[in-house]
């Protein structure tokens, strides 16, 4: 008791010592809690009115339960990219992300977004809005799945802002179906912001770097240059199979873990296979040629490939889709590289004619030049190529490999002149092709191999192979390789074989360069690198 | 100061310091013209009179001329006397061996063409690329490898770039008249035809790093008929005068192809109707030549038809010419 008496006395005092100004404070912050405490009553109050008269709207927005498929509503949706005057007057239901919004008063702007296309939707108070609606619109959190019931209406002057520039929503219906967190680690208008050559000092001038994008992909992949990459990516592989399985190509699948190195150079991950070890494919050559070793004639393949390479540049990834064909021909190997730039030929037209919203809405953001090409492709000759770059000032020798900066000289010397981004270059020396490469029958410094070339990158290196096992095992000896290592690969050819050739490509890398863009990350939907195997 | 007085005077934009501090790191030059700054000093200095124009200027530099001019004056002297010996010596030579004192022009001719299959095998000059516009067919090209035929073999290949979507069908004649797979081989210079929208301006490029891109196919034809037989180069086979002439038909087959009126397109027909005159052939003699060959390809590409709106020597020409290309379009 004492203590306490003592206690209360001492707590009694220092009420007394404590400064005006904390008093003050005091009072200030209980005239707040008290004044939030009087609102929170009067907005339920309100609320409870608006139930009974005054917010004849309800019913009509707010959130709707998760989704546990519940029941069945028969209910037709439009996606944005439809909505076009002719709908005008008709009323129409639509599933999108909140874009942006902005409230003004009685009435409140949104943009909808479903996959790159947007629309500008009003909510205005009117006889069937009522304010309560509006103000719950304009604090619905960006990013969210909302499901609106809106008339069409056409307008009188385009809104730039939107893809949908000649008509806008008034909606009548509003409900949240899945809320986004208030706090975005990225903004998607912050992503899709167009990056321009002659930077606006003045403008905004938000940039998302390349690890904030990877690091929250999912927020990234919405913007509409990535969704345009992406269906564009789906594209390419779509024509590769399509346009081969046309030419008489049958698609195989080959084996991602494998005994041991199938191709020198590139390093190889090693993988715990029970109480051993193995290998994850760095290519599928070995297995495409036993496929036509085993008589398919056409084969080709679209599947990971792992290159455990150390490489950190803007086109290397550790993990990548490799399209690889093989195919055997009658008696020479140019057979087959009139197939390969034909295919590619085609790629690039089906793509042109058939992706331009794409190609366009990448271009937006990143603006490139179009992909330039001819038909048929441009082959040239490696020593037609060594001309060219020595003419430029470039010294080299005849049996030199082009390093990376020669061949971007190249590809820009032959852009000047022939103007296109993509063409062939054949007879490489054999000194810089791999042992398997069959040598040049006139020429013993050349060889049947050649390599392709995207606005001056390599994109894809191919040769005749050797067909022969006793002459691939002369070359392999010419090349210090082990037999021991390589004696599977050479076994496959001891029971006669179809003189043959192929190659293949990497299909974020061919994304990139048809694009123009200026990393391999971005056409990668979640990349693998020696720095990043997250997400 | 040593500038004409009829200019302004301009102030210096920087003043520099009296004294410039110059780093020590380097060798001290002498300045070259100190000679000459020093003599004018002086003079200026004994005269006190400014030079009222630029050839008093010029005229008294040269009554006091210069040490090192006068070594010039020397070395260039020298340089000329031991080209006269040079000449001497030469001329010595050839009454010793027997020689004419001016080359034929046969001769000439004969080396230009090696000089041209030089030029091409040892691939100066690997490839050639021609821009040509489907509405615009370069049929010179065509008509080039017919008269040509053994004289320089022409390998051409056909491109379309990918701004053309589809290439009209009426120029299929054309692509087979053009290019022959089996000349391929053993062509001497090649030709890259690639299909592209560039309106009537034909473009050629040799070398996107020592040439620019030449436009029009009559500069194309100037152009091909340095590098071809020497008989079909109208330069080398015909007086001045001709030439110039000649020059003169290519020219308006140049405007005839980017006429934008009637009324200009007749007016220039006209103007090659009173070149062609009544002589059978445009260079006025018997064999055809390139100018012929231009203006067949432009008639080709126009719009016109050669009954009414061709004179009846002109109609004969266009017959003629198509006759002996073996090309009928």
């Amino acid at each position: 008791m004492v203590v306490g008496s003592k206690g209360n006395g001492l707590a009694s005092a220092e009420d007394h010592t404590k400064s005006k100004k904390a008093q003050k404070k005091e009072a200030k912050d209980a005239a707040k809690t008290a004044r939030k405490e009087e609102r929170k009553a009067l907005n339920a109050s309100q609320q409870h009115d608006t139930g009974s008269d005054d917010d004849y709207s309800v019913g009509k927005y707010g959130q709707i339960p998760m989704i546990q498929s519940a029941e069945i509503i028969r209910r037709e949706f439009f996606h944005v990219k439809q909505l076009e005057p002719d709908f005008a007057n008709t009323t129409v239901w639509v599933r999108g992300r909140l874009h942006t919004s902005r409230a003004k008063g009685k009435q409140c702007f949104i943009v909808l977004r479903q996959q790159q296309y947007t629309v500008q939707c009003l909510i205005a108070v009117s006889e069937v809005v009522s304010k309560f609606m509006v103000k719950f619109a304009s604090n619905i959190t960006k990013e969210s799945i909302v499901d609106i019931e809106a008339v069409v209406r056409e307008v009188g002057s385009k809104i730039e802002s939107c893809t949908q520039k000649n008509v806008e929503l008034h909606v009548t219906q509003l409900f949240t179906v899945s809320p986004a967190k208030s706090q975005l680690p990225l903004l998607i208008e912050d992503a899709a912001r167009p990056i321009k050559e002659d930077e606006d000092m003045e403008g905004l001038n938000i940039r998302v770097n390349q690890d904030t994008r990877l690091d929250n992909r999912v927020l990234d992949l919405r913007t509409p240059a990535n969704q345009a990459i992406f269906r564009l990516e789906a594209g390419v592989c779509r024509l590769f199979r399509d346009i081969l399985t046309e030419k008489g190509f049958v698609e195989i699948h080959t084996p991602k873990i494998i005994p041991a190195a199938s191709e020198g150079g590139a390093n190889v991950f090693t993988v715990s296979y029970f109480k051993g070890s193995a290998y994850l494919a760095q290519s599928p050559q070995l297995y495409k040629q036993m496929a036509i070793a085993a008589d398919f004639d056409k084969v080709f393949t679209i599947g990971a490939v792992f290159r455990a390479e150390d490489s950190n540049t803007h086109r290397h990834l550790t993990e990548f889709v490799g399209l690889d064909l093989e195919m055997a021909f009658k008696y020479h190997y140019h057979e087959v590289l009139h197939t390969i730039g034909d295919t590619f030929t085609l790629m690039f037209k089906g793509l042109r004619d058939r992706y331009a919203d794409e190609i366009a809405s990448v271009g937006q953001q990143f603006a490139v030049e179009p992909f330039k090409f001819l038909d048929p492709p441009l082959q040239l000759e490696f020593p037609t190529a060594v001309a060219m770059l020595r003419e430029a000032g470039v010294n080299m020798g005849d049996e030199d490999d082009l390093s990376t900066p020669d061949e971007k000289l190249l590809g820009r010397l032959i852009r000047a002149k022939y103007d296109t981004d993509f063409y062939i270059l054949d007879k490489y020396p054999l000194a810089v092709r791999p042992f398997y490469t069959m040598p040049d029958p006139k020429d013993s410094k050349r060889s049947n191999s050649y390599d392709i070339f995207m606005r001056g990158e390599e994109i894809m290196s191919g040769a005749q192979r050797i067909h022969d096992a006793e002459f691939l095992t002369e070359r392999a000896k010419a090349h210090d390789i082990d037999l021991e290592k390589i004696r599977s690969y050479i076994d496959a050819f001891r029971f006669g074989c179809a003189p043959h050739a192929g190659g293949g490509i990497g299909l974020e890398r061919v994304v990139m360069l048809y694009l123009g863009l200026d990393n391999i990350r971005k056409t990668s939907m979640f990349p693998r690198d020696p720095k990043r195997i997250t997400p | 100061m040593n500038g004409p007085n009829t200019m302004y005077r301009m102030r210096p934009i920087i003043k520099l310091r009296e004294e410039l501090v110059l780093p020590k790191c380097m060798y001290r030059m002498k300045n070259i013209q100190q000679a000459y700054v020093n003599n004018r000093v002086d003079r200026q200095l004994s005269h006190e009179i400014e030079p009222s124009s630029i050839s008093e200027q010029v005229k008294k530099l040269l009554k006091c001329p210069l040490p090192e001019m006068a070594a010039l004056e020397n070395r260039q002297e020298a340089i000329l006397a031991q080209l006269a010996d040079l000449k001497n010596q030469i001329t010595v030579l050839r009454a010793q061996l027997k020689q004419p004192h001016i080359c034929t022009v046969r001769e000439e001719a004969d080396i230009s063409t090696n000089k041209t299959c030089n030029i091409l095998q040892n691939g100066v000059i690997h490839d050639i690329v021609i821009n040509a516009s489907p509405r615009y067919p370069p049929y010179s090209i065509a008509a080039l490898r017919r008269l040509w035929s053994d004289g320089l073999k022409l390998g051409v290949r056909c491109h379309i770039h990918s701004s053309i979507l589809e290439l009209p069908k009426n120029l299929d004649k054309f692509l087979c008249l053009v290019s022959n797979s089996d000349q391929e081989r053993s062509s001497l210079l090649n030709i890259t035809l690639v299909w592209k929208d560039v309106g009537a301006d034909t473009q050629l490029v040799v070398s996107p790093m020592k040439h620019i891109t030449m436009k029009g196919e009559v500069n194309i034809l100037r152009y091909l008929s340095r590098l071809g037989p020497p008989k079909f180069n109208y330069e080398l086979d015909n007086d001045p005068a001709t030439s110039a002439r000649l020059d003169g038909v290519l020219d308006a087959c140049y405007s005839l192809a980017r006429c934008r009126t009637v009324k200009e397109q007749q007016s220039l027909i006209r103007t090659l109707n009173s070149y062609l005159g009544k002589s059978q052939f445009m260079a006025g003699g018997e064999s055809i030549s390139v100018a012929d060959v231009a203006v067949w390809s432009v008639l080709r590409q126009i719009d016109i038809q050669p009954q009414r709106d061709l004179s009846s020597n002109m109609n004969k020409w266009l017959h003629d010419c198509s006759q002996l290309l073996g090309i009928d379009l």
